[in-house]
């Protein structure tokens, strides 16, 4: 099994190249267990905000003996941010203890409280599959190759409406393209027999 | 609404941008508060496959959303 452990040193230490190899494997699994809070809270906005907290307490966090013990921890963040927002939003989620503002178990989600569910770091992604994608890539062209690339540069650095009027197109032509994109690049990649992860 | 307009919502929101509260704390992002439940549930799995997609594309292997928390780290130590 991976141990992204082997990271928390350097992490603890200030090394943002550290912090980049955990995030590697660490992000798609931490998305993934916020599955259950998608139709209550942004995940992406509690992604982030556990990613983080997670590099401001990493220097606190001391293995447990098991592997994977600052991924464990993230999920407990990520766990409690959400359980937060959605008792701030008062908004009821069925089978989540402590779902809506003074209902059962509310409160009682602190940073040792019941355990979450078992978590696994994410493989590096596969070279063959990279190669794919990097030409179907290359086959976009005009508006929507442009579109989705500028998304990708700006990591999250800039507002869409920024985007667009960079391009000259309005935000709701530049959306369209960027979906265009995606959907050219999913096709792409089914012809040549292979399917994007998830 | 029309599909059209529910794509573009799901769209918008599947940008790593969010906006931030005077605080620094990360805020949800203004399309996805005007999506339906059903629609939350389908941007979320759009957002699964799109990560993938910056994942691979990325040489180090992260996505836009981890770009984001680190350039936000980065400026956080300049200033």
């Amino acid at each position: 099994m991976i141990d992204l452990d082997v990271y928390l040193p350097e992490i603890a230490a200030g090394s943002e190249e550290a912090f980049t190899g955990w995030l590697a494997g660490a992000e798609g699994p931490l998305r993934r267990s916020l599955g259950r809070f998608a139709a209550s809270v942004d995940t992406e906005a509690m992604l982030q905000e556990t990613l983080l907290r997670i590099w401001q307490v990493a220097g606190r966090c001391r293995p447990d003996g098991q592997p994977n013990s600052l991924l464990r921890l993230a999920s407990r963040i990520a766990r409690n941010l959400a359980l937060d927002e959605i008792r701030r939003r008062r908004v009821v989620v069925p089978g989540v203890v402590g779902g809506g503002a003074g209902g059962p178990g509310a409160g009682d989600h602190g940073a040792d409280g019941p355990a979450v569910e078992p978590i696994d770091p994410e493989p590096p992604p596969d070279p063959i599959l990279r190669e794919r994608i990097r030409r179907c890539l290359e086959r976009l062209r005009g508006a929507p190759r442009r579109a989705l690339l500028l998304r990708i540069e700006s990591a999250g650095g800039e507002p869409d409406g920024d985007l667009a009027a960079r391009l000259n197109l309005r935000l709701n032509t530049f959306l369209q393209n960027v979906t265009r994109a995606r959907r050219q690049v999913a096709l792409c990649l089914e012809r040549s027999g292979a399917r994007m992860p998830s | 609404m029309s599909e059209r307009e529910r794509d573009a919502l799901i769209e918008a929101a599947l940008t790593a941008w969010r906006p931030r509260a005077p605080d620094g704390s990360i805020l949800t992002h203004p399309a996805w508060a005007d999506l339906s439940e059903a629609d939350r549930a389908r941007h979320f799995d759009e957002t699964l496959r799109a990560r993938s997609l910056e994942r691979l594309l990325d040489p180090e292997g992260i996505s836009t959303t981890a770009r984001a928390v680190l350039a936000r780290i980065a400026r956080a130590r300049e200033s």
